[in-house]
């Protein structure tokens, strides 16, 4: 009897730990929608229209979204 | 009561490296899969390619030095010499790609996939057979390679190319005009920072109305992106199969390259027998799979009647 509850706390647990573990907690970035600080020229615009108006600033950061970073690389791994 | 305990701390053990292994599979597949959303025209495929050519051909430079340092202390390294051989096979078939050609993106993805996992058996038979000294002597030469230089240069102007025509095609699309920035784009005198701020600037005179439609435009058009690459990405896993036979004329070619003539004759031997046992490994866990699949039809037909 007290192994059966000693495994079945275990299982609760690990059941626990794999929910998180497979959620993927994403912390919103630079340039995600709902992260926008308007540019001072937009802040008019927005107070006006409400939250769901487009900013220049979120425009430029989807403009660029094909931006290709000169340092990036193809990864395929180290020999040594 | 102990055995049930055994089984359960081994059910918690597999439970706990699930997560683990989705996770590293996942970091992979999203490394691929930027990648990949950047091949979306000619000049795209091009840095890409370019790129894992470089990638493979620095791993050959480090690899080939890597086997000389393993030759020198009298110890065969055939087995090393046989992967060596597979990666200037997926060098040569990479150099063959037409960016334009279908498929272009898919094959990307699989050589990708197969540099790695051979970059992966040279480094852990290597670990044990070469000395820090050895190790410093590859990184050094891997470093003053003039090929690889080379590649850095076309590889860096590409890039410049690729991301004016990326701006421009963004510009023509919610109707800005800026020759000027595009030029400095083109001859890398400009930064990221400074492009977002000259769209900034450029759209702060748009009316509300036109701001979100340009703003619709641009999300619609990375979400088509998005998928365009996600779809690329599962039609590579169809594929891998199919490349058995392409796999096989690269090595062949491959082996052709090696000067000496008994040299030649045995990695080609050692190449046949692991094309071989591979085939006889995935032969087998298809069986398996089939005998699986096999097992679980009944359970499905009784569940489909409920």
């Amino acid at each position: 009897m007290k192994w059966t509850i000693v495994l079945v706390c275990l299982l609760v647990v690990s059941s626990a730990l794999l929910v998180s573990g497979c959620t993927k907690t994403q912390i919103p970035s630079k340039g995600d929608q709902g992260t926008q600080t308007p540019a001072n020229g937009d802040q008019v615009d927005s107070a006006k229209t409400g939250n769901d108006q487009a900013t220049s600033s979120e425009i430029a950061d989807n403009s660029v979204s094909g931006w290709v970073d000169e340092n990036e690389e193809v990864e395929i791994g180290e020999m040594i | 009561m102990k055995q049930l305990f055994g089984a359960g701390l081994i059910a918690l053990l597999l439970i706990s490296i699930f997560p683990a292994v989705v996770a590293v599979t996942g970091t992979e597949d999203s490394q691929t899969l930027s990648l990949v959303s950047s091949m979306e025209d000619k000049t795209g495929k091009e840095i890409r390619l370019m790129q894992l050519e470089k990638a493979i051909t620095r791993n050959i430079v480090a690899g080939k030095v890597a086997i000389e340092k393993v030759k020198a202390n009298d110890i065969d390294a055939s087995e090393l010499e046989v992967i060596l051989t597979e990666l200037e096979a997926l060098r040569l078939e990479v150099k063959s790609i037409n960016p334009e050609e279908e498929g272009a993106v898919e094959t990307f993805v699989n050589i990708k996939n197969e540099a790695m996992e051979l970059s992966k058996e040279f480094k852990e038979i290597a670990a044990d057979l070469l000395a820090q000294d050895d190790i410093t002597a590859i990184e050094n030469e891997v470093n003053d390679n003039p090929e690889l230089q080379e590649y850095k240069l076309r590889i860096k102007e590409k890039i410049q190319l690729k991301n004016k025509e990326s701006v421009q095609k963004t510009f023509d699309s919610i109707g800005i005009k800026n020759e000027v920035l595009l030029a400095k784009i083109k001859n890398g005198g400009v930064t990221l920072a400074e492009v977002k701020n000259q769209i900034e600037e450029k759209t702060k005179g748009m009316t509300p109305k036109e701001k979100q439609a340009a703003l619709v435009a641009l999300k619609e058009s990375g979400v088509k992106k998005d998928i365009a690459a996600r779809a690329k990405m599962e039609n590579a896993k169809l594929k891998v199969d199919e490349r058995t036979a392409e796999k096989s004329a690269w090595l062949t070619k491959a082996a052709a390259k090696i000067s000496d003539p008994s040299k030649k004759a045995k990695i080609q031997n050692l190449l046949d027998k692991k094309v071989k046992d591979k085939k006889e490994l995935v032969e087998k866990e298809k069986k398996t799979k089939e005998k699986l699949d096999l097992k679980a039809k009944p359970k499905n037909k009784t569940g489909s009647t409920k």
